[in-house]
């Protein structure tokens, strides 16, 4: 039977009661991210009563300590500030279980602490696993829940697993790891996290094309002439951050997901219907139809990584990447990458998608940019103007917006031109701030829609385009070099030259 | 209109929060003016956003409801004071912006005002007033404070996009709901893009939206449900300010339950359901406490459900015994102030279903 009380109530699905079991609870991610997304959640009113959150890690620690290090952290971070009151009928439903990773006892002990805890209310049984350890223990967790019977759903309940970034280290690390988490839990039960997809820009993105009249019509290589999509960074290495970045490298830590995933919101075909399936299964299609690099030479064409050297920073003085913290001094991974990107398709044909991702830029910014063809050069247009092309920007951070840029006649007896642009803010127009990516991807896991989650089929053909780049990078006879830039600057001059090649610039950001 | 005719204000208002007065033919040109030479502001505007009253004694504490609104809300704001029984036609009218730091601190975010005092009785004069001092393009919402008089006419709600007024404040509920229902149910006028019929907000049905989540979290366990069909006591208790709450909280109850209403006694109803079963309903006045609604409680077959207002805390406490169950939760507690509950209307916007299929089961209560 359905609750009939939840009729027009909410216009989303309604998240379930659940336990959620966090593995890597004294974790980073945990304390600044996921602990203060479900407190915000349950100050909206979002989250549902009876649910409970079990934090799983190797130190010796009392409910009592676990909660009181959350509350510190949830002071200084939340959203929407730390009630007392709040907190404390929040963090009752906090516990910790101290447990390795690999100890099969572990789970044994935590299987038999949930049985107790769903007896004793009238919820269902249901689970989400949250796998927020680094990413070598993915493979471990899920083998143990498997074994211990973990994953299994319980009669009238059910049982999810939420896996963070990295999803594998390329194709054959990926269809590792998407093998064990499917051998322990239904794809349709595994909820691949890409927090950029919980941003409200990005879940714009299909609003604005699919929604207004205006833009769909003009969506395709007969109106458009390019697509630049930009995540640039002021940050380095700090932190301690440069041991994992080091083994990574922009294009494996940003583009294969992130990006891609931007990408192919913008690129898609209007989905049949908005289930979560209807609209993976379009954006699989884009990522199908990525063309890809079969040679170090087109690689070396297309693509370019870089490394930037000493420079400064908002009058700050900045080290080389090679000179920074836990990087290896010879080190040939790339904290810049930028790419031009086909998509061979029948929308898109001709219509090249650059992309940058890079640290130690001048600014920190993620934007897609639309940048459409020059009109007919007749009438107005044989004037000289500067920028004569409509582009049509979202912003993913910060400052979640949009902005249009159109040319309009300057004042005057003469007819001169000048571009003028149109801008549409979050923060500005509706008062409510956004909710964290989190907050989002928390609830949707808890109502079991997987829309803003990663499918195995996405993720795989994003390793499949981005290994040909990695292959010719560090396996090939003749790999491309390595660029450099100043710290400080907007990237290396090949990547202009990407895109000067066929008269085009990068956008002034 | 006729030349300007000062009106004198009641000593107790304090005009100067108005901003400055200006001609009304100056009116849009200097507020352009003043958002030309402010440097580092943003103009924004998401709506039109009017409110309306009759008592211009209470124009200044509009003027603060419309300060917390838009501090949430950017629009341009338009304050209707209006004197029905003044001699003669007359207006008087002020401008100014409201504005605050943007976000991150950079910046000011500013909305616009403008603030009429309108003299004499003329229907025409106040539409025209409001249609010549829209922004273009935006919807139009109007807070209608009070009892709709005939300065609500068709060539005004014809081309409004929401109404929101609060019939808990008045006088005669019947004749007024039934202007509501010719409203909603007249063609869209000519300066309203809008589709569909107009969206009408009621402060005191909304008053109850987080009673109704509660009501719904607490039949969210399978096992609660198996409860609804045995359901035969519903009891509401409300503060005398509030009936109109409690009865849209009734009403709301047992449409989801599927009852019809068959009988009234005093503030008892009694209901049946489609199997068969009767629900009693009882309505309770409760003058002490703050909470517009204290509690509402649902029995029947061993199963009690129960939202309470917590008198310590804004939230509310909901509670279920049924089987060898036995919950206790607490919930975000309705919005305290009218402009909360404004803010919150705006937030959500939506098309307001749910209270148009309420309404006529309320209204066939009161
Ligand atoms: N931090 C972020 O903002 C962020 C953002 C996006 C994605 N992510 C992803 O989230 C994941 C976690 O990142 P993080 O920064 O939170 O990592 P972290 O701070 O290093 O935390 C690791 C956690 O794993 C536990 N752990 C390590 N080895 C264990 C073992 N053998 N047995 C049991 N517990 C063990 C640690 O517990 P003890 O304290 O008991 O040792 C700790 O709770 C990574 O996959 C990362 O890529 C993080």
């Amino acid at each position: 039977m359905d609750n009939p009380f939840r009729e027009f109530l909410v216009s989303r699905s309604s998240p379930e009661p659940c336990s959620v079991v966090i593995f890597g609870a004294t974790g980073d991610l945990t304390h600044r991210k996921l602990i203060p997304a479900l407190y915000n959640l349950a100050k909206e009113g979002d989250l549902p009563p009876g649910s409970r959150v079990i934090g799983v890690a190797r130190r010796e620690k009392s409910d009592g300590e676990f909660r009181e290090e959350l509350r510190e952290m949830n002071r200084k971070v939340s959203r929407q500030g730390h009630d007392e009151v709040l907190w404390e009928r929040f963090a009752a439903g906090i516990s910790y279980h101290r447990s390795e990773f690999n100890d099969p006892e572990g789970y044994r002990s935590l299987a038999e602490r949930l049985g107790k805890l769903d007896a004793s209310g009238p919820g269902r049984p249901n689970r989400l696993f949250y796998l927020a350890s680094a990413p070598e223990f993915f493979p471990v967790i899920l083998d143990q829940l498997r074994e211990s019977g973990l994953h299994e759903a319980v009669e009238g309940g059910w049982t999810r697993a939420v896996v963070e970034k990295p999803f594998g280290t390329d194709l054959v690390t990926a269809q590792r790891l998407n093998g064990v988490a499917n051998a322990t839990f239904p794809e349709r039960d595994t909820y691949r996290i890409d927090h950029y997809l919980g941003k409200e820009t990005a879940q714009n993105i299909m609003v604005i094309r699919f929604a207004n009249a205006i833009y769909e019509p003009l969506w395709n290589s007969r109106y458009i002439d390019h697509v630049q999509i930009t995540c640039s960074e002021t940050l380095g290495m700090e932190g301690g951050r440069g041991g994992y970045y080091d083994t990574a490298g922009a294009l494996r830590d940003m583009v294969q997901n992130h990006l891609l995933q931007l990408l192919s919101l913008i690129a898609m075909e209007p989905p049949a219907d908005l289930t979560a399936d209807g609209i993976r299964d379009e954006k699989v299609k884009v990522i199908k139809s990525l063309r890809r690099y079969p040679d170090a030479r087109t690689v070396a064409e297309n693509v370019v990584r870089a490394q930037y050297r000493a420079g400064t920073i908002l009058g700050q003085n900045v080290r080389g990447y090679l000179e920074e913290d836990r990087i290896h001094p010879r080190s040939m991974t790339e904290p810049y990458v930028a790419l031009k990107i086909n998509i061979d398709n029948w929308r898109w044909e001709g219509v090249p998608f650059y992309m940058r991702m890079g640290k130690r830029l001048a600014k920190k910014v993620t934007e897609i940019s639309i940048h459409f063809r020059e009109p007919p050069g007749v009438l107005f247009n044989r004037l000289p103007v500067t920028a004569r092309k409509n582009v049509l920007v979202l912003r993913i951070q910060p400052d979640e917006g949009m902005s249009l840029r159109m040319l309009s006649k300057m004042p005057g007896p003469s007819i001169r031109m000048e571009p003028v642009k149109m801008d549409f803010q979050y923060s500005t127009s509706f008062g409510k701030p956004s909710p964290e990516a989190y907050e989002r991807l928390l609830l949707d896991a808890m109502a079991g829609d997987a829309t803003l989650f990663a499918r195995r089929d996405e993720v795989e053909h994003a390793w499949r385009f981005i290994d040909d780049i990695e292959h010719a990078w560090h396996r090939s006879n003749s790999p491309p070099p390595m660029a450099h830039y100043e710290a400080g600057t907007w990237g290396p001059e090949e990547a202009d030259n990407l895109l000067s090649r066929d008269g085009r610039v990068w956008r002034r950001l | 209109m006729e030349a300007m005719v000062p009106i004198p204000l009641r000593e107790a208002i304090d005009e100067g929060c108005f901003g400055e007065e200006t001609p009304l033919g100056e009116i849009e040109r200097r507020l352009d003016q003043y958002f030309s030479v402010e440097p580092g502001v943003t103009r924004a505007s998401l709506m039109n956003l009017a409110i309306y009253t009759e008592h211009p004694e209470t124009l200044a504490a509009d003027d603060e409801s419309l300060n917390r609104i838009t501090r949430n809300h950017a629009c341009r704001a338009l304050l209707l004071g209006i004197l029905p029984d003044r001699e003669g036609l007359s207006v008087r009218c002020w401008i100014k912006a409201r504005c605050q730091l943007g976000p991150d601190g950079k910046g000011r975010l500013c909305s616009e005002q403008v603030t009429f005092l309108l003299g004499g009785d003329c229907q025409s004069c106040l539409t025209n007033l409001v249609f010549s001092h829209l922004r273009s393009d935006l919807p139009l919402v109007m807070w209608w404070r009070g009892e709709l008089s005939h300065h609500f006419q068709e060539s005004l709600y014809t081309s409004i996009d929401r109404l929101i007024l609060d019939s808990s404040r008045w006088a005669h509920p019947v004749p007024q709901f039934a202007k509501i229902a010719q409203a909603v149910t007249a063609p869209t006028g000519r300066l309203s893009d809008r589709r569909g019929q107009l969206l009408v907000h009621d402060l005191a049905y909304t008053r109850g939206h987080q009673h109704r989540r509660a009501v719904a979290v607490l039949f969210d366990p399978p096992a609660a449900r198996c409860f609804l069909p045995e359901i035969n006591r519903i009891e509401i208790v409300h503060t005398p300010a509030h009936r109109h709450t409690g009865l849209y909280l009734a009403a709301w109850i047992t449409r989801q339950l599927g009852a019809e209403l068959v009988e009234r006694v005093g503030a008892s109803y009694h209901y049946q359901r489609p199997g068969g079963g009767r629900i009693s309903l009882s309505l309770l006045e409760q003058s002490d406490g703050s909470a517009a609604i204290p509690s509402i409680l649902l029995e029947g077959g061993g199963g009690r459900f129960e939202v309470i207002a917590s008198a310590a805390s804004p939230l509310l406490e909901i509670r279920s015994r049924f089987g060898v169950h036995q919950t206790g939760s607490f919930l975000p507690g309705p919005g305290q102030t009218d402009e909360d509950l404004v803010n919150d209307i705006l937030m959500r916007g939506g098309s307001n279903l749910l209270l148009a299929q309420v309404l006529p089961r309320m209204a066939a209560m009161l």
